[in-house]
């Protein structure tokens, strides 16, 4: 049976490691074989472009996301009208503790009942949010 | 088809049936090379910094709604 995902930034940029941890690569090899299916709100991609550009400049960034569209079959989510109010209501009430970008990929697992998959260590408790956590 | 002259193919490791994409930017149209993953994850930094870099940016985006 496939699972249903929704994934933050954390997990796709640490795809993108010389050291990239066994359970990421476990994730990432789960999407590529469409064990599970992952939705990605469009921006989300822009904040991992941001670390990848960071990391290892601009062409990296650039080829890295190139190869990511290439190799898995990501769900890219489109902003609607729904996410945009969810999200601008978590970050209103989070504002101190969530990113924008944390607050568009909360809104749609939300929305959606999907487990949100993430790096951030610092999630406040969000009811009826479920979140698996790549601690490192 | 479009044949990309040698120096350049040289210079950015191009061989025949290298996969590419194109992208418009700003009336521009780059090429772009589409490396493996595990090229791009050879090329890269560690988890650790990598994290450091995720912390980094999240505590300056939280900083300006203070």
């Amino acid at each position: 049976m496939t699972s249903k995902i929704c994934l933050d930034t954390g997990p796709i940029t640490l795809h993108f490691t010389k050291d990239e941890p066994k359970e990421i690569t476990t994730l990432m090899n789960n999407i590529k074989h469409q064990k599970t299916e992952a939705y990605v709100i469009s921006p989300i991609l822009v904040e991992v472009f941001m670390h990848l550009c960071i990391a290892n400049g601009q062409l990296f960034a650039e080829s890295s996301l190139s190869a990511l569209h290439k190799n898995y079959p990501l769900k890219l989510v489109p902003l609607t009208n729904d996410i945009i109010l969810k999200a601008g209501g978590l970050k209103c009430q989070y504002r101190m503790v969530l990113s924008y970008f944390d607050c568009l990929a909360i809104a749609y697992a939300l929305n959606e009942r999907l487990v949100l998959h993430t790096t951030e260590k610092n999630l406040p408790t969000i009811p009826n949010l479920k979140v698996k956590k790549y601690q490192y | 088809m479009i044949t990309i002259p040698a120096s350049l193919r040289k210079k950015y490791s191009l061989r025949d049936g290298d996969q590419v994409i194109i992208v418009e930017d700003e009336g521009i149209l780059k090429i772009i090379p589409i490396e493996s993953i595990k090229s791009l994850q050879n090329r890269s930094i560690t988890t650790k910094k990598m994290l450091e870099i995720l912390k980094g940016s999240r505590e300056e985006e939280l900083e300006l709604e203070e």
